[in-house]
């Protein structure tokens, strides 16, 4: 079934900025979609869903360095390239295992974004997507579970699981901004 | 949501950890050497150039309530000829459903279900294109015929063609709709919406839109010029 869900893109400003995301990160987006699904018609059929979030997304982007349109669109493509993996009924090895690596009570936590960023790459990227949708691009939970293809409830329990395994470096971080 | 320390402190983190995740990526040099197929690029500008038009609005199901008008048009595959009360009534249909600001017409032969395979479509080209108007940009490929004219000035038609199963979103806040016949029998609505004439209409083979700055009894004399019923 072809389905063309188009942007309520109203600016002419974001109408032309996902033309640019599209040409100037267009392969990096197939090799992502590509090295997950090692399917040319997948990865393609990636290319084209992944700009459909780009579409749906583009207030959010609007302003964001080069660095953040890139890691979203890291995010989404794999998001996406899973959801088209599951929908080719292929299992998918999303490992809890990392689980293990976040959230101990270390009391010698080191304090500072970058301890963060590596508890951050650390978790689950089930958990991570959400918390990375919210937090830095602002995000509803709604809207993150539209993204996500998840129901939003799903989204909030991911959401909280992501910070509690979080909260030990989180608190510590806490102490250290006070 | 998230409190304003721990906002800073997630801000400052993914930032870090951007650095980690791009600093993972394939090089520039590396993503030169990637080839894109023909099918691929034609069908994201067709993408891109449908989300620069006005008159496309995306349509998000999980966002924004939906108030639904169901109106099935399909035609059905049979040889009985009815009468012309019964053909509108009972055999056209369209299914229509609205949304706040955008319509969704879906166009299934059987008035309802449709095949998840994908359709290929043989093109069914107009004739007749009005005077002062050429081919711009032809963003078809094997799923869909997309063509774009241009005439003088800023005026300009689209003619598309695609198949069972396809979904068209158009922007249809505010305006009436009327049934249009197109050579007394492949019904079709007509409608007009911020200065640009829509006719949308089926063959029970494939689904067509064309729709421009042209006057609707332009875009139904391109529409009589299709090749309907030929291989």
């Amino acid at each position: 079934m072809l389905a063309f869900y188009l942007s309520l893109a109203e600016s002419p400003e974001e109408k032309s900025k996902i033309e640019e995301i599209y040409h100037q990160y267009k392969k990096l987006i197939y090799h992502i979609a590509y090295s997950k699904l090692q399917k040319q018609e997948l990865a393609e059929d990636a290319v084209h869903d992944v700009m459909l979030a780009v579409i749906g997304s583009i207030k959010k982007l609007q302003g964001r360095s080069e660095e953040e349109v890139k890691a979203f669109l890291c995010l989404v493509t794999r998001n996406v390239s899973v959801d088209i993996l599951r929908k080719e009924h292929r299992r998918l090895a999303e490992s809890l295992d990392d689980l293990s690596l976040a959230g101990g009570s270390d009391p010698q936590e080191q304090l500072g974004a970058q301890a963060l960023a590596d508890r951050i790459a650390a978790l689950p990227a089930l958990y991570r997507d959400v918390l990375e949708l919210t937090a830095f691009y602002g995000f509803s939970v709604k809207e993150a579970a539209a993204l996500l293809k998840i129901t939003p409830a799903t989204a909030r329990k991911r959401l909280e699981r992501a910070r509690n395994l979080l909260r030990i470096a989180l608190e510590k971080g806490k102490e250290a901004y006070v | 949501m998230f409190d304003p320390q721990e906002k800073v402190l997630l801000v400052e983190a993914f930032a870090e950890y951007h650095h980690i995740l791009i600093a993972a990526l394939p090089s520039e040099e590396d993503m030169r050497r990637i080839e894109l197929s023909d099918h691929l690029e034609k069908r994201m500008n067709r993408l891109l150039y449908h989300q620069k038009q006005f008159y496309f609005g995306l349509v998000n199901t999980v966002a924004k309530r939906v108030a639904c008008i169901l109106l099935v048009i399909f035609l059905a595959a049979t040889t009985v000829t009815f009468s012309v009360e019964s053909l509108r009534e009972t055999v056209i249909n369209f299914i229509i459903e609205t949304f706040e600001k955008g319509s969704t017409i879906l166009f299934s032969k059987n008035g309802g279900d449709v095949s998840n395979e994908i359709q290929f479509v043989t093109p069914k080209l107009p004739s007749y294109i009005p005077e002062g108007y050429e081919l711009v940009v032809d963003l078809s490929d094997e799923i869909e015929v997309c063509l774009i004219y241009e005439g003088e000035g800023e005026n300009s038609f689209q003619f598309l063609q695609f198949s069972e199963g396809s979904k068209r979103t158009v922007n249809t806040e505010g305006v009436v709709y009327k049934t249009i016949r197109i050579l007394n029998i492949y019904e079709g609505i007509a409608f007009q919406n911020k200065g640009e004439n829509y006719l949308i209409f089926n063959d029970n083979e494939y689904m067509y839109l064309i729709t421009g700055s042209l006057s609707e009894e332009e875009l139904l004399k391109i529409a009589e010029s299709i090749p309907f019923g030929k291989k």
